[in-house]
């Protein structure tokens, strides 16, 4: 526990040298939640036209609500994925990857620590846009409902951090952070239905998003706050699913990583630049 | 060694460095069809229920023409911090060798690689939303004019970084984020509103943006920001002149960061 808190304590006092990236983090979801509107404005004529045509598909739902939701929850899980593989590439990079897996610390508490930050920036980001966006729009987000999205986030947010140990494994491998994460970031942000619903995709595709822990986490949030249905129609079944989520991702992060983790361990070692 | 073949010898190294990675192609690739999809699906939700494929040739045109450029700003603006951090720095910028030909070589490679992926994913997005072009020559004007000014800001950054250290990924994002809102890559200037417009008329990146439209489509009404004498004569004037500005930058900031001794701190 001390030790991760002690990684934890690293982080925020190098993301307090660097409050610019608390900016980039907010600034990403009004970007993301901007282009389609700005997009479809100018597609359908008119701000009217394009609400009007956006309540055919959806019914009742406020297209800017909508996507301010699936853009925000979205931050948490981007930030998520990045955490693990940003922190092995620097570590890597800087050449203390080694020496750091050395120390009487176990893999789990530096994960543990490096999550518990992650969380906190990403909370940040979260409530900081929902806040700003509400007081802007006036959308009625801040209320009782979302503190029920919220407790969602932090459920839905485990199996995540199990993608993103296996995404470590990748930076392991490849030595490369950036483009493995974002393909798999920019895949979630395509199938899990963060900025339309899941059920534009054939039925294939759906399948795929069923197994992505995103996929809920974005679709009950907005179930929750919003009033739109759940995945599976009941919010007991969805609950559940996202409920094994957490074992089963969590397990295989861990497993993977420590498995590729004692392979290089054994072989050539980690400090590979 | 002469001049060309220290320039040859770099532009092998640089190419080399960039081929290890290859999935960084691929990412690149798989990355600028996935945000196109991502954001034109969900504006599709406010198009109208039997709409027609023609508003595919903006983001086609925005997507060639932001991966390039923002490939090239964000590569020049981190080439100097990434030299920095492998310790390479002070030997590359103290050796006899003139600073400015690992910085092209380096431009190079990054300009070709980001043409070939910006082409392939261009491509494979015409090709599965059945737009058809009439390009015409003006196409590739806008392209090296856009390319120029982004390197130029690149140059301009990377000089900066002597300075900023990590901290230039804060700038580099910023103006990433500023020219895909204001510049009108992913969408035309009418769906601005005027204070947003006044902004755009500004940056000359909008100005070769409606350019490099109307090089894809030949039609003069794919120009909107201004007449089409004016969108030439700003994008030629402002990219050479972005280019060069961003190169004085980078020499003056190098012989600062020598002067004052910080050249290989990081």
């Amino acid at each position: 526990m001390r030790a991760a808190l002690a990684v934890f304590k690293a982080w925020m006092t190098i993301l307090r040298r660097y409050p610019g990236w608390l900016f980039m983090d907010l600034l990403w979801p009004f970007v993301s939640v901007a282009f389609p509107v700005v997009i479809g404005t100018a597609v359908a004529g008119s701000y009217a036209k394009a609400v009007q045509n956006f309540h055919q598909r959806l019914p009742g739902v406020d297209p800017l609500a909508f996507f301010i939701l699936g853009a925000a929850t979205m931050s948490v899980i981007s930030e998520a994925l990045w955490r693990f593989g940003t922190f092995i590439r620097w570590q890597q990079r800087v050449g203390t990857l080694e020496s750091l897996l050395l120390t009487p610390a176990d893999t789990t508490s530096i994960l543990a620590g490096i999550s518990l930050y992650s969380m906190t920036r990403a909370m940040i980001t979260f409530f900081g846009f929902i806040t700003i966006s509400d007081l802007i729009l006036h959308l009625g987000l801040l209320g009782p409902r979302l503190l029920s999205g919220i407790a969602l986030i932090f459920l839905g947010v485990l199996p995540v951090f199990g993608m993103s140990m296996m995404l470590g494994v990748f930076v392991l491998w490849f030595r490369e952070v950036g483009n493995v994460v974002s393909i798999v970031e920019w895949g979630l942000y395509t199938i899990s239905g963060v900025l339309y619903p899941v059920w534009f995709f054939p039925r294939a595709i759906r399948v795929i998003s069923a197994l992505l822990p995103s996929t809920w986490m974005v679709g009950d949030v907005r179930a929750v706050v919003l009033g739109t249905q759940y995945l599976l129609g009941n919010p007991v079944y969805d609950l559940m699913v996202l409920g094994l989520m957490v074992p089963a991702w969590l397990f295989a992060g861990r497993a993977t990583f420590g498995f590729v983790l004692g392979r290089l361990k054994r072989g050539e070692g980690v400090s590979r630049f | 060694m002469s001049l060309v073949s220290s320039f040859l010898a770099l532009l092998k190294a640089r190419f080399k460095e960039y081929s290890k990675y290859p999935i960084w192609l691929l990412s690149v690739y798989l990355q600028i069809i996935l945000v196109t999809l991502v954001f034109f699906l969900a504006a599709s939700l406010f198009a109208p229920k039997s709409g027609n494929g023609a508003f595919w040739i903006i983001p086609i045109s925005g997507i060639f023409l932001f991966s390039t450029g923002t490939m090239c700003m964000q590569e020049m603006g981190w080439d100097v911090f990434w030299m920095a951090e492998q310790g390479v720095l002070e030997s590359l910028m103290l050796a006899p060798v003139n600073p400015a030909l690992s910085l092209f070589a380096y431009s190079f490679v990054v300009t070709g690689y980001s043409f070939l992926v910006g082409s392939i994913a261009v491509t494979t997005i015409a090709f599965f939303s059945g737009v058809r072009v009439n390009p015409n020559p003006t196409l590739l004007l806008a392209f090296v004019a856009h390319t120029l000014f982004m390197l130029g800001i690149g140059y301009g950054m990377a000089g900066l970084s002597f300075r900023l250290k990590r901290g230039i990924s804060l700038y580099l994002n910023f103006l990433n984020f500023f020219f895909v809102v204001f510049s009108g890559y992913f969408y035309p200037f009418s769906a601005l509103p005027r204070p947003m417009l006044l902004v755009s008329r500004v940056l000359p990146s909008s100005y070769m943006v409606d350019l490099f439209r109307y090089g894809l489509t030949s039609d003069q009404a794919a120009v909107s920001i201004a007449g089409l004498g004016t969108c030439y004569l700003i994008t030629l004037v402002t990219s050479l002149a972005a280019f060069f500005i961003g190169l004085m930058v980078f020499f003056r900031e190098l012989d600062r960061a020598r002067v004052h001794g910080y050249l290989g701190t990081y």
